[in-house]
C-alpha cells in the first residue's frame, strides 16, 4: 500500500459480456469502450454505497464530471468475453475524488487486461465547480469518511505503466 | 482578523495550494490570475475556512471575481455566526 494507491471503502464489481458493437474493425474491444465500462462501475460503486446517480443529480442538480482519466491497455478483449471491471476509490478529497479500476476477463481473472484511474470533480450543472457533498463522500467511503480525505493534490493520477 | 491579515493568510494558503510563490496581492488581485484551477480554488477556500472557523457555501462563491469580494463574504460570514 502507497500513497496515492490506497483502497478507500470496499470493492466494487461490475460484470459486462462484450458485444459486437464494442469493438473495432481489429476485432477487438475499441479503446473508447472501456471509458463507458468504466463509467458504469462508478455509477455502480455508488449504487453500492446507497447514492442513485440519475435521482441524486435530478435533486440537486449537480453532477460529477471526469476532469483526469489515464489508462493502460495491457491485453485486448474480443467480442462475448465477459469482462470484470473491479473498482475502488484510490483518492478521496473533498474537491475531487478518484477512482481506481482494474479489468480482468472472467475465466482469466488473475490476468489484468486493463487498468485506469479517473478522477471526477463536482459541478453544480447550472454554476459550476463544488465540493464533493457528504452523500457522495459517504456513499464512496462509508460513514468514517471525514477521516479519509486528503488533499486535493493527492489526488493526482497515479497509474505508471 | 484585519482585512490584511485575511489577504495575508490567502496569500499563505494560496502559497500552499500552488506549490509556489504568490504575494503582493491585493483586495482587487481577480482570483482568476492566480493561476490556481477551479478545484484548488475551492480547496483554498476549505482551508481558509478552516483557520478562520466560518463556513462559506458553495453557492456563495459563485461570481466572487476578485480577493476582496472573498473577504467580504468571509466577514459577512464571520459576523452571522457571531
Amino acid at each position: 500500500v502507497s500513497e496515492g494507491n490506497i483502497t478507500i471503502g470496499r470493492r466494487s464489481i461490475y460484470r459486462v459480456r462484450v458485444g459486437y458493437v464494442d469493438t473495432d474493425q481489429a476485432q477487438v474491444v475499441h479503446h473508447s469502450t472501456y471509458f463507458r465500462w468504466l463509467e458504469q462501475a462508478r455509477v455502480e460503486l455508488l449504487r453500492e454505497g446507497g447514492l442513485e446517480y440519475r435521482s441524486w443529480e435530478a435533486a440537486t442538480r449537480l453532477g460529477l464530471p471526469l476532469v483526469d482519466a489515464t489508462i493502460r491497455y495491457v491485453q485486448p478483449c474480443r467480442f462475448d468475453d465477459i469482462v470484470i471491471v473491479e473498482t475502488h476509490i484510490g483518492a478521496l478529497a473533498r474537491t475531487a475524488l478518484r477512482f481506481d479500476s482494474k479489468l480482468t476477463i472472467e475465466g482469466r481473472e488473475g490476468t489484468v487486461v486493463t487498468e485506469a484511474q479517473i478522477r471526477l470533480a463536482c459541478v453544480h450543472l447550472e454554476t459550476g465547480p463544488r465540493r464533493v457533498p457528504e452523500e457522495v463522500l459517504r456513499a464512496c467511503a462509508g460513514d468514517d469518511y471525514a477521516s479519509k480525505l486528503v488533499r486535493h493534490a493527492q489526488t493526482k493520477l497515479t497509474l505508471h505503466g | 482578523m484585519t482585512r490584511t491579515e485575511l489577504i495575508g493568510l490567502f496569500e499563505k494558503t494560496a502559497t500552499e495550494i500552488a506549490e509556489r510563490d504568490i504575494k503582493g496581492l491585493t483586495e482587487l488581485t481577480e482570483i482568476s490570475t492566480l493561476g490556481i484551477d477551479s478545484l484548488g480554488i475551492l480547496e483554498l477556500v476549505g482551508e481558509m475556512e478552516k483557520q478562520l472557523g466560518v463556513q462559506l457555501p458553495d453557492d456563495q462563491l459563485v461570481g466572487l471575481t476578485k480577493i476582496g469580494d472573498l473577504l467580504d463574504l468571509v466577514e459577512k460570514r464571520r459576523q452571522l455566526a457571531s
